[in-house]
């Protein structure tokens, strides 16, 4: 659609900084209700040199590669699981990780050009350039030759996301790698320690393990903070029983290279670390060392403080109202770069879009960043939607709070008698409003599939009642969600005897 | 053999033995080119006298590794008379931009600078045949 206001050839309606999960669809969005539109993406390389294309954080090194190794690793565990239901074949598995990482890597460039030509498609101006700001209308971008151009724009939207924390400890930089190198390692990464409790530590952990490579995961203190506690410990049990060393209550206190990698063989680095709480210290020998601390906002290089946006001091995020406004008018921020929201491609995607229609469609809808469903992809998946337990006691108070829950086992895994009752369903209630749902937990298989079938009846406030009502699909593991009836405060054993009755 | 005594379907088999030698034959032959910039576009496509083959391929395109060779043993087969011309995406976005190539490979048939037809995809030698001897 052409432009209603003709600026000249730098000017812009709508200037977008970040091509990744928010950036593309507001940039897009924008487009389509017909305002001149430019988006800038400028990948700055990894301390080990990784660089990628347009998308963002979750289809170069986030969501997609991440998805497809954990289904690497999973049918790494279907090939055991095929000999129970009468495959034959002779010879032990073996992975080839470099043909992993060639047809993922691909496949990810397949991405990047499909979105260059959605941009075009759509009208906006995709441009290969590092932008900072000059004032609250301008930015001045660099591209890879150095080149400075300058750009002016009405409105300006921030997302450019995030990139992973290093601890400040020697040999962190040149010796480690985190989740923007381990996609693309060209080597087999061979003995690994993921440092880390988050989702990326994890799941990292769990597709690597899955994949025959010795996996060790050092910790600090809890598992998948800001989770449900009791599914956390459940993600790491899981995960202990098949194959990953966990390290707990220890902190990295240097990495040292022991001997330099070289033609497609991974180097030998010797980790030391010390107790969280103690005095005890450890050193081990690796070949490849992730570091999975947290991530930190690009706003550092934006220049922000010659537009007048003000960061939050304590996480560097851009703070935004409810509308995703900076305190500078014309200046919006979506996506892992604003405080206080779920770092999470579908709720960037929303804002970035919805945000795009309250300033040129007319539209007031704000994005609800409550009741955000998520799923960690470990070998065994955990999904959730709405409140940890933790969080409802400490909303609704314990004794207004009922949790209904069961272990149970996937019909899937019967016949290799695999992860018996290791399958767990939680629904937390709100007594004194007729046992509202205000949190779901589900650990076990196709955990993605299954919260997001739930999260609808979350948007219409579902009591315990209406998950009871609902007649399930079967043979199904989502189908436990609509039959709990041990409660926690019954004391009774939630395990699972038999099935169908 | 010279080229007259070679059947298509004596081609379809040589073409095994033609690839393996691909890496030196391709490297002296006139009519084959990797594309650079804009500049070597328009001189070696736009203003070319001859019809001009575009194959837009990509690196990470696996259907592209295999219809390229089956590009070059058909150009081979117009004895100089149709030139190929073969264009990276990633590295020249631009042009496959201007001409409109979303998926890859594409491959097009220029004649007096302008495309003519286009078709997307793998084919088989017979298609590609067809496809060039209509811009000779």
């Amino acid at each position: 659609m052409a432009p209603i206001t003709p600026k000249g050839p730098n000017e812009y309606d709508f200037i977008v900084v970040g091509g990744g999960s928010g950036g593309l669809a507001a940039s897009k969005e924008a487009a389509r209700l017909g305002k001149k539109v430019a988006l800038f993406d400028y990948v700055k390389p990894s301390p080990k040199g990784t660089t990628w294309g347009i998308g963002g954080t979750c289809v170069n090194v986030g969501c997609i590669p991440k998805k497809l190794m954990h289904q690497g690793a999973l049918l790494g565990q279907a090939l055991e699981d095929a000999r129970h239901f009468g495959w034959e074949f002779p010879e032990e598995k073996s992975h080839n990780w470099g043909f992993m990482v060639q047809v993922i890597s691909d496949y990810i460039k397949s991405l990047n050009w499909g979105y260059r030509v959605a941009l075009r498609d759509s009208g906006v101006a995709y441009l290969n350039e590092f932008a900072e700001f000059i004032d609250k209308n301008t930015i001045k971008t660099f591209d890879k030759k150095g080149t400075e151009k300058t750009y002016v724009a009405d409105t300006i939207l921030i997302a450019v996301g995030g990139r992973p924390k290093y601890p400040n400890i020697p040999g962190a930089r040149e010796f480690g790698v985190t989740s923007d190198d381990i996609f693309t390692l060209p080597y087999h990464p061979g003995k690994t320690l993921c440092i880390g409790a988050s989702y990326i530590a994890l799941e990292t952990a769990g597709f690597l393990a899955g994949t025959g490579i010795e996996t060790t995961v050092m910790v600090r203190s809890i598992l998948l903070r800001g989770f449900d506690n009791q599914l956390a410990e459940m993600v790491g049990e899981h995960m202990q029983e098949h194959g990953v060393r966990f390290l707990r209550g220890w902190v990295p206190t240097s990495v040292k290279l022991i001997e330099e990698g070289k033609d497609g063989i991974a180097p030998r680095l010797l980790v030391t670390a010390k107790q969280s709480d103690g005095d005890q210290t450890w050193e081990e020998e690796f070949n490849t060392v992730v570091f999975a601390i947290g991530r930190d906002p690009c706003t550092p290089d934006l220049k922000l403080e010659n537009a007048g946006v003000q960061l939050s001091p304590t996480t560097g995020k851009v703070i935004t109202d409810d509308a995703d406004k900076t305190n500078v008018g014309n200046i919006y921020c979506v996506g892992d770069t604003a405080e206080n929201r779920p770092e999470l491609t579908p709720v960037a995607i929303l804002a970035g879009r919805l945000l795009a229609r309250r300033l040129y469609a007319g539209r007031k809808t704000l994005t609800d960043y409550d009741l955000v469903p998520t799923t960690v992809f470990t070998p065994m998946e955990y999904g959730c939607i709405g409140l940890s337990e933790e969080k409802a006691i400490a909303k609704y108070g314990k004794d207004n709070i009922e949790v209904y829950h069961s272990h149970f086992q996937a019909l899937e895994h019967a016949l290799p008698k695999r992860d018996q009752n290791r399958c767990y369903a939680k629904l937390l209630c709100v007594k004194s409003e007729k046992e509202r749902v205000v949190g779901l937990h589900y650990f076990g298989p196709n955990a993605g599939e299954v919260t997001q079938g739930f999260t609808m009846g979350f948007k219409f406030g579902a009591t315990k009642e209406d998950f009871d009502e609902l007649i399930g699909v079967h043979p199904t593991t989502a189908r436990n969600m609509t039959e709990l009836e041990i409660t926690k405060s019954s004391g009774a054993n939630p395990m699972k005897k038999g099935c169908c009755g | 053999m010279s080229i007259t005594m070679i059947t298509r379907r004596s081609l379809l088999f040589y073409s095994r033995f033609i690839h393996q030698l691909n890496v030196s034959t391709t490297a002296r032959r006139r009519d084959v080119f990797n594309i650079q910039d804009e500049t070597d576009f328009k001189s070696k496509v736009v203003n070319s006298k001859k019809p001009v083959i575009v194959d837009f391929h990509a690196t990470w395109c696996g259907p592209c590794k295999l219809l390229m060779p089956r590009l070059e043993i058909v150009i081979a087969g117009t004895n100089d008379a149709v030139d190929l011309a073969k264009v990276d995406i990633d590295d020249l976005s631009e042009i496959a931009m201007e001409y409109g190539v979303e998926a890859v490979p594409t491959v097009m048939s220029f004649k007096d600078g302008k495309p003519v037809e286009r078709f997307i995809g793998l084919q088989d030698d017979d298609q590609i045949s067809k496809f060039v001897k209509a811009i000779q």
